[in-house]
């Protein structure tokens, strides 16, 4: 054993000599997403054990994969329509109450009289979780569309304009001193200096933003709408059809993760001059 | 025409009920196209100065007049160069020299060969579009320079700007300050602690004090220019680098 143990260290050495060319091609790091996709398929393998394979969860408190599949091939049309209906909903909303949120948050370091007017509203309204003010808006709105994207454009607009306002306050006062001592007027350095040096902050912003989207969406068409995934669950938890309710869930999970990825498509472009220690 | 006159100025700062006098009482004249370098301990005030010449920080009392005009704020006609780093992070270096000009919206044809030149001029044409993170501090010193230069200021201010860098870098930047300046002459101020670099550098040599913040000593320099480092070997420059780090001794003394 003893006499052994270097030869096999020697040989291995020799080996891994031949074959450097080969194993230097592959990159390892390629391999991290298939974790990420081993864990899903252990916690689908949990869920088929625990409700199909041993039975030991009633199909009422957690439905089985099969009829979850079923309900998907069974209503195919209609949820593609509510999927489509709650997707819209957030984008609108998100893009709005984002857009509005940088642009009450510039104009709040910009002016001092603005910050002071509009700093009691602000900071009052943002502890406020806007699926509280569902009973005004149906009141104001009825259960249409507008009173939907209004509330989950105000989530959006309070993550915004706080993220913003701190965000600008933290930009270096060096680059402000450089950029007027090159010639920049005050409307210029903001345009030029302090948006692109938030655009990192905004992004984190932007995330933050449109998964709350989705959780004030889906709670407003809780209370009522013509289509939407929110609805689907509604309707199929008063007939106790736990499988379409999970079905809707997975499908929320689904167009969040793609909303996300696409977030990070454009924020990598977007964001490609800042130094980051992880990628 | 660049002149830069303070007229008694003096900096008091007031913090939560204390005052605190950062600069007494102080004039300075320093004539077109020369290059003055102001030397003292540090909390002496040096910045403070140099603030006021940028129009960073006004005077409690006194004036800072520039080519006759009253200084009220910042300009293009004074360009900075800060010891932090200056360069914007989000512009790759041919956009960060294209700032100035592109912001007081001259027009391309004034500014374009300037831009080219200046890139070459500090050795960054092959880096010209990437962006600042993958430079090192020295070239990103380059770029600032550069940045500067391009905008044509009557004027360059040059706040402890090698301060971070290692002794070899500082030498070569030196030696490039001392090229560039050479090939379109500015009225600068440089502010440092480095004596040696200062006596390189400078024409003059201003001596400042601390307790509060005052000019002690107004040493002329001069060597031949342009200047190569082999100059700091000549007994000279020793000399005078052994007179003003006493005089900064007997300064800071009190």
């Amino acid at each position: 054993m003893r006499e052994r143990m270097p030869r096999t260290v020697a040989r291995s050495a020799k080996n891994r000599r031949d074959l450097e060319p080969a194993v230097a091609q592959f990159d390892w790091h390629r391999l991290w997403p298939a974790v990420s996709l081993a864990t899903l398929l252990i916690v689908f393998t949990i869920w088929w054990t625990l409700t199909s394979g041993l039975k030991l969860i009633a199909p009422l408190y957690f439905p089985r994969p099969e009829s979850v599949a079923g309900r998907l091939a069974d209503l195919r049309t209609v949820i593609v329509g509510d999927a489509l209906w709650t997707l819209g909903r957030v984008v609108v909303s998100w893009l709005l109450g984002s857009a509005m949120g940088v642009t009450i948050g510039l104009l709040m370091i910009r002016s001092r009289l603005a910050f002071f007017v509009l700093t009691p509203l602000v900071e009052g309204l943002r502890p406020v979780p806007p699926i509280a003010l569902i009973p005004f808006v149906i009141l104001w709105f009825g259960i249409g569309e507008t009173g939907k994207i209004f509330l989950a454009a105000l989530g959006c607009f309070m993550v915004m304009a706080i993220n913003t306002i701190v965000a600008a306050r933290n930009v270096p006062p060096v680059y402000l001193r450089a950029a007027r001592s090159l010639g920049a007027s005050e409307n210029t350095v903001y345009r030029t200096v302090i948006l692109p040096d938030i655009v990192p902050q905004l992004v984190a912003g932007l995330r933050i933003g449109a998964a709350l989207a989705f959780a004030v969406t889906i709670a407003a068409e809780f209370m009522g709408a013509e289509a939407g995934i929110g609805a689907l669950i509604m309707l199929a938890s008063r007939t106790l059809s736990t499988d379409v309710v999970l079905l809707g869930t997975i499908i929320i999970g689904l167009e969040a993760f793609g909303l996300e990825q696409l977030i990070r498509v454009i924020s990598d472009r977007a964001t490609a001059w800042a130094e980051r220690s992880h990628d | 025409m660049s002149e830069i006159t303070l007229d008694g100025v003096s900096k008091r700062y007031h913090t939560r009920g204390s005052e605190f006098l950062a600069i007494v009482e102080t004039s300075l004249k320093v004539p077109s196209e020369q290059t003055v370098c102001i030397v003292g301990a540090s909390g002496c005030g040096k910045t403070t100065l140099l603030n006021m010449i940028a129009g960073f920080v006004s005077p409690t009392t006194g004036s800072v007049s520039v080519g006759g005009q009253h200084v009220t704020g910042p300009g293009a006609d004074r360009a900075v160069v800060f010891q932090a780093d200056a360069v914007f992070p989000w512009l790759t270096v041919r956009q960060n020299l294209e700032y100035g000009p592109r912001v007081r919206r001259l027009e391309p044809q004034e500014w374009k060969p300037r831009v080219d030149r200046y890139l070459a001029a500090v050795g960054l044409s092959e880096f010209a579009d990437v962006f600042p993170k993958a430079l090192s501090g020295g070239m990103k010193k380059r770029v600032d320079l550069a940045r500067a230069y391009v905008n044509d200021p009557d004027i360059l201010l040059m706040d402890e700007p090698y301060g971070a860098l290692d002794v070899l870098t500082k030498e070569t930047m030196q030696t490039e300050l001392m090229t560039i300046s050479a090939g379109e002459r500015k009225t600068i101020v440089f502010v440092t602690h480095d004596i040696e670099e200062a006596i390189f550098l400078g024409d003059r040599i201003v001596v400042m004090g601390s307790g509060p913040g005052r000019i002690e000593d107004d040493i002329p320099v001069t060597f031949a220019r342009p200047r190569t480092l082999t100059v700091r070997a000549t007994p000279e420059f020793q000399a005078l680098r052994q007179h003003i780090a006493l005089r900064l001794r007997e300064a800071g003394g009190r």
